[in-house]
């Protein structure tokens, strides 16, 4: 009923039920059809031998099976080309599987021949890796919940719900920027519907128009709790009316239905027109993992289950294939155990019978030294650079500001390299950031400097996708340091991890800039100096220059390393000024090698970024004889041992200076190493200097008071002299 | 035959079910698909159906009972079998439900408690201290701490090293010039840590003819135009480095209370300067030629004699096998005892010319004459003399030094 003042508004972007017709099936490619069921046999039979395996405790780990789900995934990624990709979540060996079979064999799975050998080697390298085999596509390390083969488009499937999203976002940012008018699927279920990640990344792909399918694969299930409890619009396609993103809900026991609405999405995405949505109904027979159906838990009843079985996908493209008279009876049968068949065999080259007992072939299992291999790259990509030191430096030096030459070695390395590409929020705008650190950068690159909404989590793990891409280097800013804990997952869980979870070689080009800001007065959420936590995270480098010098030798470094490199900088250097170069951006200073800023004998002092010099000046001012060193490259691979051991070998002592509170505190891990390694070099324990136990408050006395001051550098310096017998006066 | 129903795994891992209930009573007929009962994990509750279809014939885990995986639970009676027919399926009730042991509680180790463990309380001292005093034989016992909580630290055995160096721990034996002797104090409490009593020592004494190491020292520094000059000395310390190299039972001294064999070779030269002694060492010394062994020498009293005070590092210490020459004095020979850390000390007297009895005839010749002191309870006499033997032939067949 229209009423004075109201006026009815209307969502921009559309939202349908996208049903299949008796003429769509008609119509069909009889060729589509039979692909189709070639790739959702093999699928289930595929579940049904993990399943089986799983009931024989061979499988370590969880086993989500996603046995009457393959219409979706089958049905949408045979509307794909082999160049397109997608990624999934934990459940996620069908939409592997048929999107590796579909890259294999372009053309089709024959339904009436034997399987060739691709899909053989893909059965069993899938199902290796499930094993957690040496020969799996991520040598075992991924399992059943971290399926990548990049080759054929499958990304990397995750075990944090929703987690993948973002990641999948920055591949199709790299396409679109390509211009190369691929796209990218990344599957979810209803469970990752509600989390941020997924939300997030919905308005940052509709606002920078990403050719990225948000394909919701609504099984009715998080575990055991009901979509229904835990959302009120359960029809889970309207989050796209939120942001702008036409969505099409199918019923995902329908492939062809579901293939059509893949259909309109990709050539809508291949239009440049930006992401798409696709609800697909579904149901999963078993339990969330196992061999169990959900009732035995009581969570749903028999009745549910087998009312969605006589809807099976299989069955319905066989039934319709035969109406067609496309395929017998008899031709479903033997394609069905034709894959079983095969499933068997390639269970035969993997497992074996041992003294009544089925066990994995030993001689298969990854070697125990495989452990560690790949948290990070080895550097050979710095192997070449030319690395320069201040003290050699064969051009002027002069005294700038430091955030000046912040933008500049940006601006430099933008020029000289295209693929480079900054992101964060405000980075565009306000003459380069809220620092000025990224001045210039939008003007002379405006495609390439991207304002990004609030929503860490999302820009980060978007610039994750990009770098795993490969083909793009993204430099990423946080505003503040404590916008980590907001973007946890993707900086942690993901861009940290992917590494070495998915085998050791995919690289992880990217660049996270941010400043520390004690002593700006942002209180207790804005305040952290995050290197201790940083530190924590195998697989992020970490440096923390101390001078605009160092800043443009580590920057270089950063951006031309294959793993994710935070690059720490500070307020209180921004408007200081310190060392430059003249007339040259282009040098390197190593990752992993501290600088000794002051020789001495009586102590060793650790230090690192804005810490740096205060502590030069308390040495001086006591006039103690001490070994200063900045630290520079924080990670654990980056510790410049030979020169922490040669300085404490002669000093026998050793104080770690930072300014931070203590909880989220760097030193701590550092002085364990340290006493680990140098024991016997020890005249005292390792002793620290941090701030104090709580965060930095607004209030600029008890901030001052909560951060490491030069009073507390003095005293950290006497303490050690007197705990030397050496007091000083 | 009547099959045996198993308590089946439901999933990974599962080792044992509880009957729920039993939804058919014995003597009921059964068919394929009917569901037979229900079975509970800790998790999940799942209907079991009948595999084939028959009689129920026993029922061997009621409702309630928890029984382990792949036990039988029922019998069922297969088309044209009776209850007779499950006697031939031995005794039921051996095959019946045994009761799922309930072991006692498995207390993790780490929760156990532990005997109290009693531990004297360890001397304070830093590792670099404790790396230090056991590398220069200095006993932490006694030695007052500078460090937090009078921890014991680097400057306190620094400290202890240069009083150490001052007043070493050899004295010489009477009878001695007493010009010589006085230098020597007496040892200090905390150097003597095996203790006086008991002390025993052993003096070996050898007549080495040095007119052909002369000799060669003479020809050797001539060939070396002004690069070196070789002493007697650096001969002496060269000789008994490789003789220790041959008999390595000699190179012996005491850490703390306990004795050790050192493996390095190691000698330390006592000599005696205007105002006291000066420790010097010469470290691997056997793998050192001549020239090597008196720059060494030579640069440390330089440095000694420059600094007001002896410097102390670990470069300077005091153990292992010791040399005192105390030819410069004149003295013959003399026997000096041995004191802890050191296992034996060489001393070196005056080279004169004497003669000597070669068949009947009595000749002239360069004699000097060394004396072995061992601490006994370190080196037997045996080991002792096999070594001034080692050590005299070397210094009489000079050659095989510049080998």
């Amino acid at each position: 009923m229209e009423k004075a003042g109201i006026q009815q508004l209307t969502p921009m972007s559309p939202w349908v039920q996208l049903n299949a017709t008796p003429d769509d099936w008609v119509a069909a490619d009889p060729k589509l059809l039979a692909n189709m069921l070639a790739s959702m046999v093999l699928v289930r039979s595929f579940e049904e031998k993990v399943l089986e395996l799983a009931g024989q405790g061979l499988v370590h780990g969880p086993a989500h099976s996603a046995i009457g789900q393959e219409g979706g995934a089958t049905g949408s990624i045979l509307a794909m080309r082999g160049s397109d990709q997608i990624n999934g979540s934990h459940r996620a060996h069908h939409q592997f599987l048929a999107k590796a079979l579909h890259y294999a064999a372009p053309k089709g799975v024959a339904v009436d021949r034997p399987f060739g050998d691709e899909v053989r080697a893909i059965s069993q390298r899938a199902l290796a890796e499930i094993l957690g085999l040496a020969q799996g596509y991520c040598r075992g390390r991924g399992g059943s919940m971290h399926l990548r083969w990049a080759e054929a488009g499958n990304l990397g499937t995750n075990a944090i719900v929703g987690g993948g999203v973002p990641m999948a976002a920055g591949a199709a940012w790299a396409h679109k920027r390509a211009g190369t008018g691929d796209v990218v699927f990344t599957y979810f279920g209803d469970g990752a519907v509600n989390i941020g990640s997924v939300l997030e990344t919905m308005n940052l792909a509709a606002a920078w128009k990403l050719p990225l399918c948000f394909f919701i694969e609504n099984n009715r299930y998080a575990v055991s709790t009901h979509v229904e409890e835990v959302t009120a619009e359960s029809r889970l396609s309207a989050r796209g009316l939120a942001f702008g993103i036409p969505a099409w809900k199918v019923d995902g026991m329908d492939p062809l239905a579901v293939h059509l609405a893949a259909q309109e999405a990709i050539a809508r995405m291949r239009a440049g027109e930006g992401p798409a949505i696709i609800e697909a109904d579904v149901y999963r027979y078993f339990h969330q993992n196992g061999p169990l159906p959900g009732s035995a838990f009581g969570y749903r009843s028999r009745d549910e289950e087998q009312a969605w079985r006589t809807r099976d996908p299989i069955e319905r493209v066989a039934a319709e294939m035969a109406a067609r008279q496309l395929i017998g009876e008899d031709s479903v049968a033997a394609l069905r155990a034709r894959a079983k068949a095969l499933m068997d065999d390639i269970t035969g080259e993997l497992v074996e019978d041992h003294e009544d007992k089925r066990r994995i072939v030993p001689a298969l299992w990854p070697s125990p030294d495989f452990r560690d291999f790949g948290v990070r790259g080895d550097l050979s990509e710095l192997a070449e650079a030319r690395v320069v030191e201040m003290e050699d430096f064969p051009g002027e030096i002069v005294e700038a500001r430091f955030v000046d030459v912040v933008a500049d070695v940006m601006e430099r390395r933008m020029s000289a390299d295209p693929r480079i590409v900054v992101m964060g929020e405000d980075v565009h705008r306000l003459k380069g950031g809220t620092n000025g650190a990224t001045r210039g950068l939008a003007a002379a690159f405006p495609d390439r400097v991207l304002g990004t909404p609030i929503a860490e989590n999302a820009f980060v793990g978007l610039a994750g996708g990009i770098a795993m891409d490969g083909r793009f280097i993204p430099v990423v800013e946080f505003m503040y340091p404590d916008f980590m804990w907001v973007a946890a997952d993707q900086v942690f869980n993901q861009i940290a991890k992917a590494r070495h979870m998915f085998g050791g070689d995919s690289e992880m080009p990217l660049v996270l800039r941010t400043k520390v800001a004690m002593g700006t007065g942002y209180g207790s959420q804005h305040s952290m100096d995050p290197a201790g936590i940083f530190a924590t995270s195998v697989g992020w480098r970490i440096v923390a220059p101390s001078t605009p010098y160092d800043y443009v030798g580590l920057m270089n470094s950063a951006l031309a390393c294959k793993d994710p490199v935070l690059v720490l900088e500070h307020v209180d250097l921004y408007t200081s000024k310190g060392p430059a170069p003249v007339g040259d951006l282009d040098y390197h200073i190593p990752l992993g090698k501290a600088k000794r800023v002051r020789r001495g004998e009586q102590m060793t002092v650790l230090t690192y970024l804005a810490m740096v010099r205060p502590v030069v000046e308390a040495v001086d001012r006591l006039g103690i004889s001490a070994d200063v060193i900045d630290l520079r490259s924080l990670d654990r691979a980056g510790i410049d041992w030979p020169l922490i051991e040669e300085s404490l070998d002669r000093t026998g002592n050793v104080l770690i200076v930072e300014q931070g509170s203590a909880g989220t505190s760097y030193g701590g891990w550092l002085a364990d190493a340290i006493q680990a390694r140098c024991f016997d070099m020890l005249d005292q324990p390792v002793r620290r200097v941090h701030g104090g136990e709580a965060s930095p408050s607004i209030s600029k006395v008890l901030e001052a008071a909560a951060c490491c001051s030069p009073a507390d550098i003095e005293a950290g310096l006497r303490s050690v002299m007197a705990d030397q017998g050496l007091a000083l006066v | 035959m009547p099959r045996t129903i198993m308590m089946p795994a439901l999933s990974a891992g599962m080792e044992e079910g509880t009957i729920a209930r039993w939804l058919k009573p014995v003597g009921a007929a059964v068919a394929k698909g009917d569901v037979l009962v229900e079975i509970e994990t800790d998790k999940a509750t799942m209907e079991y159906e009948a595999e084939e279809g028959g009689i129920l014939g026993a029922i061997m885990a009621d409702d309630g009972a928890t029984v382990p995986v792949n036990t039988a639970i029922a019998m069922l009676l297969l088309e044209g079998e009776d209850n007779a027919a499950l006697a031939e399926v031995a005794d039921i009730s051996t095959v019946a439900t045994p009761p799922v042991e309930q072991g006692p509680m498995d207390v993790p180790v780490s929760l156990r408690a532990e005997p109290e463990v009693t531990r004297s309380r360890r001397l304070a001292a830093s590792p670099l201290a404790r790396r230090l005093a056991r590398q220069r034989n200095i006993a932490l016992e006694g030695l007052s701490g500078s460090g937090a909580r009078g921890r014991i630290v680097r400057i306190d055995i620094e400290r202890a090293s240069q009083t150490a160096v001052a007043a070493p721990a050899v004295v010489v034996a009477p009878p001695a010039s007493p010009s010589v002797a006085q230098p020597f104090a007496p040892p200090q409490a905390h150097s003597a840590a095996p203790g006086w009593e008991g002390l025993s020592q052993i003096y070996l004494t050898a007549r080495c003819e040095v007119d052909a190491l002369l000799d060669l020292r003479a020809r050797l520094n001539e060939a070396g135009c002004g690069t070196y000059t070789l002493l007697v000395n650096d001969f002496v310390v060269r000789a008994a480095a490789l003789a220790l190299r041959e008999v390595p039972n000699a190179n012996v001294g005491w850490i703390g209370s306990s004795s050790q064999l050192y493996d390095n070779i190691d000698i330390s030269m006592i000599s005696a300067a205007e105002d006291g002694l000066v420790t010097s060492i010469v470290r691997h010394a056997d793998s050192k030629g001549l020239a090597a062994i008196s720059a060494e020498i030579g640069d440390f009293l330089a440095d000694s004699a420059c600094a007001s005070t002896p410097q102390g590092d670990d470069n300077r210490g005091g153990s292992g096998f010791t040399v005192v020459n105390l030819g410069a004095f004149g003295v013959e020979s003399a026997g000096v005892t041995v004191n802890a850390p050191r296992g034996c000390v060489l001393t070196v007297g005056a080279a004169e010319r004497r003669a000597v009895v070669k068949g009947d005839a009595c000749v002239p010749a360069t004699v000097m004459s060394c004396t072995l002191s061992v601490d006994h309870r370190l080196v037997d006499a045996a080991v002792g003399a096999r070594w001034l033997a080692v050590f005299k032939a070397l210094i009489e067949q000079p050659l095989r030094l510049v080998a």
